[in-house]
């Protein structure tokens, strides 16, 4: 089910929020739980008993830790059939096609090519399971004993399918003791909400812009850049709305998530982009892959390993095709750019020409990230820079600035933290609020989102493939 | 400075006075949200269920069946998912005021339909998927070469996006029709006599040849074509029936208004044409499937209908035999979309058969017909979007070519059809 979806926000949200307030504090863990399974199960239902099958296998898998604490051998053993067990898992479902494709490419074999459907979600549990496992090996938190708050915590339906990816260390104490209050709760509707107009009047909206940039079969150099743009917005709206509405659904149900995004989009340099872009994703890898490879307390050379390591397995994370690893090795290879020559020269340069290099960057990465193959990158990234391009500008590109002319605004300035200082500036500080503005804004806001979502077929989700 | 900007705060804040502390601001953000979705919920689950949309002009969906192996399967869930988004209250509201959004937004396309100027609602350029035109055309020259000596032509009728370009709003580049058009006509140059719709189209694209609201031509559209047409249909050596224009309609309102949400609220005349003076040529229309007759090719309860469009000939039907008096004729085989509806009423008197066939519907062998019906003469009528976007030409013009198809033969065709996918 996506938050996105006249059927959530109708049917599943309000029982939901009515069935958790109205049962005792100590079954709401309960209640979550099987909302959240059916939450899951409403798109692929099958994949509801991989599901539960992955929740008993780490359950256990916790408490043999557990049990075999101070055995350091056999916490190891137990700890690398965990790993590989669910890294297995994952990979069968997301990765086989594309390893038997590549083999079938470059091997004297033919294995038959099976096309898996792949389980919702699958790359953010996997991550938020084996956060707990390793975690409970290092004896950084405690084996977690009730199954039902271990199944809340991995099927969580605010953050299941498009994250944040919660770390276990994160909401330990929250998954046994929470605060749920009024307050909490508006705070929540409030993200939510702001989560749903990013999804649904921006994202959506900039990314038929997209689609009919991108479709057409010859276009000047002028409309390439303005797809590309587009594009460029409707990833950062449709994943930070989908982040927002997940922390503010998990602060209706007492849970406080970390921060996703941090207006990515005027980061200075690539490096300052990644502390801003999917951060629990960049978190997950320092700690689990990075930190543990020696991060960037070794020689040089290992470290470049190490880091390009990490971007290459950041860049199939995100999909099981080439133009994924190209684009995980692209970025791999700026970063370590940045650190060992660009570094202090960005750092010294003017606000503004830091922003532009890096959404220059980012750009030409969403290219190679938008796909479908390499091949189509590279074709389209020929067109913006002239090659195969009918002319600089053209008619199409023209109307599809004239056309959009508010959305581009809102676009631009969504992306920096200028709205938000309005509000502050007309509405609200630090603690008091001009209440009736507000709430008459945000409900404008959410009512105007429930009016596009009934009328726009087109509702897409880009995060689903991953 | 800091002083300063506390003075401009302050200033603003008498402007906005009701500043209340942020934790009851917070409560009541929370009371008007899990209201809001109350009440919608609450609204949604009480609203009576509709059958059809009149606005949309479709079968909505209704209240899926619970069952295991529904639930199962996950089609209970996309069921009711469509369900629940068809029966939403108040969808065709809804629709105008995102329309209406979008357009402050600078939107001047909603649902692949301009906003033209002058109240001209236009549908954009359909692009043909290369492959099933290519099979489409290929159908069409094999057809033509297995009746050599019947006279066959092709009359591919641009539609308004392409003809009224002045009326297209600011910067809008729809694709080419023209282009596509001269395409299909290179195609078919040699085997199939071209009537060029486009020509006349154009040179009368002042006048109200194209419907505001609706996407298709207008009588007087067809009858501007039809008299170009004339002489290529062999028809200049029969003596001229004079037809008169009479108003059936002053308050059509058509799809495309209900496709996009636009509301011009521009009210359309509809006109029929009716043989003037004294022609002694009658004629028995009848509806083979619906198994009705009748003698006229209008059908005047349609003006009180969902579509008004439907008063030609009642709308699209598989198989329609027009028989009439006359004995000097020829017969006729007309394979069509609904552009030839108010065509055909020009064609009639002048044969002592048409017959018409809308392949979208049309299950018989064709081949079959035309033996069996004796046509001399075969007419593709159709628009370009229609055309374009046609996936069952290319089954029916095949059904005979290897032998008689099995039971259901159009089926298997539409499937050939959708392998060049």
């Amino acid at each position: 089910m996506l938050f996105s979806s006249v059927v959530f926000l109708f049917t599943f949200l309000p029982l939901t929020i009515l069935l958790y307030y109205l049962a005792p504090r100590k079954a709401r863990n309960a209640v979550l739980l099987a909302a959240s399974l059916i939450f899951y199960a409403w798109g692929e239902p099958v994949y509801i008993f991989l599901m539960l099958l992955s929740i008993m296998f780490n359950y256990f898998s916790g408490i043999d830790l557990a049990r075999n604490e101070g055995r350091k051998e056999e916490q190891k053993k137990s700890l690398i059939i965990t790993v590989i067990v669910n890294l297995l898992i994952l990979g069968f479902f997301k990765y086989y096609g594309f390893l038997v494709e590549n083999m079938n490419a470059v091997l004297p074999v033919q294995i038959p090519v099976r096309k898996l459907e792949l389980p919702i979600g699958i790359s953010f549990y996997t991550f938020q399971t084996l956060s707990y496992i390793i975690d409970v090996y290092r004896g950084k938190v405690n084996v977690l004993i009730n199954p039902i708050d271990f199944g809340t915590y991995v099927t969580m339906f605010p953050q299941l399918i498009a994250g944040p990816i919660v770390r276990y260390a994160d909401v330990e104490e929250q998954l046994r003791k929470r605060r749920e209050n009024i307050y909490k709760f508006g705070q929540g509707a409030r993200l939510f909400i702001v989560g749903l107009a990013k999804k649904v009047l921006l994202a959506n909206t900039v990314g038929a812009v997209y689609t009919e940039a991108a479709a057409q079969a010859q276009t000047s150099v002028l409309t390439a850049w303005i797809g590309c743009i587009a594009y460029t917005f409707q990833i950062y709206y449709d994943f930070s709305g989908y982040s927002d509405m997940a922390l503010g659904l998990g602060k209706m149900f007492g849970f406080e998530f970390l921060q996703n995004f941090r207006y990515p989009y005027i980061a200075r340099s690539v490096t300052d982009f990644w502390r801003r872009w999917h951060i629990s994703l960049g978190n997950w890898f320092r700690e689990y892959v990075y930190i543990p490879l020696g991060g960037n307390r070794v020689s040089i050379a290992r470290h470049i390993m190490n880091l390009m390591i990490v971007w290459i397995l950041t860049g199939l994370w995100h999909g099981a095709s080439w133009n994924f690893v190209v684009w995980g090795l692209y970025y791999g290879v700026i970063l370590i750019i940045e650190k060992y020559v660009t570094g202090k020269l960005l750092a010294k340069l003017p606000e503004v020409i830091g922003v532009l290099y890096c959404m220059f960057l980012v750009m030409i990465g969403w290219v190679l990230f938008a796909g479908p193959g390499l091949k189509e990158a590279v074709v389209y990234l020929g067109r913006m820079f002239g090659a195969g391009a009918a002319g600089i500008v053209d008619r199409q590109a023209l109307y599809l600035i004239k056309s959009n002319w508010l959305l581009w605004i809102f676009l631009v300035a969504g992306s920096t933290p200028a709205v938000h200082r309005l509000g502050q500036v007309l509405l609200w500080d630090e603690e008091r609020e001009a209440v009736a503005p507000v709430a008459v804004l945000y409900l404008g806001m959410f009512l105007v989102s429930v009016v596009y979502l009934v009328t726009e077929s087109y509702n897409p989700f880009l995060y689903f493939r991953f | 400075m800091a002083a300063e900007k506390k003075k401009v705060q302050k200033k603003i804040r008498k402007r906005v006075p009701i500043r209340i502390p942020i934790k009851g601001a917070q409560a009541v953000l929370a009371a008007v949200f899990f209201f809001a979705l109350l009440f919608i919920s609450a609204g949604n689950l009480l609203h009576r269920d509709r059958e059809f949309s009149s606005q949309e002009k479709r079968v909505l969906a209704q209240k899926p069946e619970m069952s295991l192996s529904n639930i199962a399967s996950g089609r209970f869930m996309r069921q009711y998912e469509e369900y629940i988004s068809d029966q939403f209250p108040g969808r065709e509201l809804l629709l105008q005021i995102k329309t209406f959004a979008d357009s402050i937004s600078g939107k001047t396309k909603e649902n692949g339909v301009f906003n033209g100027r002058d109240d001209y609602l236009m549908a954009d350029a359909a692009a043909p998927d290369p492959e099933v035109l290519d099979g489409n055309l290929n159908a069409m020259a094999a057809f033509k070469e297995r009746y050599a000596d019947v006279a066959m032509h092709m009359m591919l009728v641009p539609n308004a996006v392409s003809v009224l370009r002045s009326k297209l709003p600011f910067f809008a580049a729809p694709a080419d029709q023209r282009e596509m058009i001269q395409e299909v006509r290179n195609r078919l140059e040699g085997t199939y006599d071209w009537i060029d719709a486009q020509k006349t189209m154009t040179e009368h694209r002042e006048e109200d040849i194209y419907y505001r609201t609706d996407h298709h031509w207008t009588t007087l559209g067809a009858y501007y074509v039809f008299r170009d047409a004339r002489e290529k249909l062999g028809l200049t050596d029969m003596e001229e029936i004079e037809m008169k224009p009479y108003g059936a309609s002053n308050h059509f309102t058509g799809t495309l208004s209900a496709m996009s949400g636009y509301q011009t609220g521009y009210k359309e005349a509809i006109y029929i044409y009716l043989p003037d003076g004294d022609t002694n040529v009658r004629w028995v229309v009848n509806y083979v499937e619906e198994q009705k007759k009748s003698a006229s090719l209008y059908d005047s309860a349609s003006l009180t209908g969902e579509d008004q469009y439907n008063v030609f000939m009642g709308g699209n039907h598989a198989l329609v035999d027009i028989k009439t008096t006359r004995s000097d004729g020829e017969r006729l085989l007309v394979i069509k979309d609904s552009y030839a509806n108010c065509f055909i009423p020009f064609l009639v008197p002048y044969y002592r058969e048409v017959v018409v066939v809308d392949p979208r519907y049309y299950y018989g062998d064709l081949d079959q017909l035309m033996i069996d019906s004796k046509i001399d003469r075969v007419l593709f009528l159709y628009n370009a979007n229609s055309f374009f976007e046609d996936r069952m030409l290319y089954g029916i013009l095949s059904s005979g070519e290897d032998g008689p198809p099995d039971e259901g033969g159009t089926t298997d065709a539409q499937d050939s059809a959708g392998i060049t996918e």
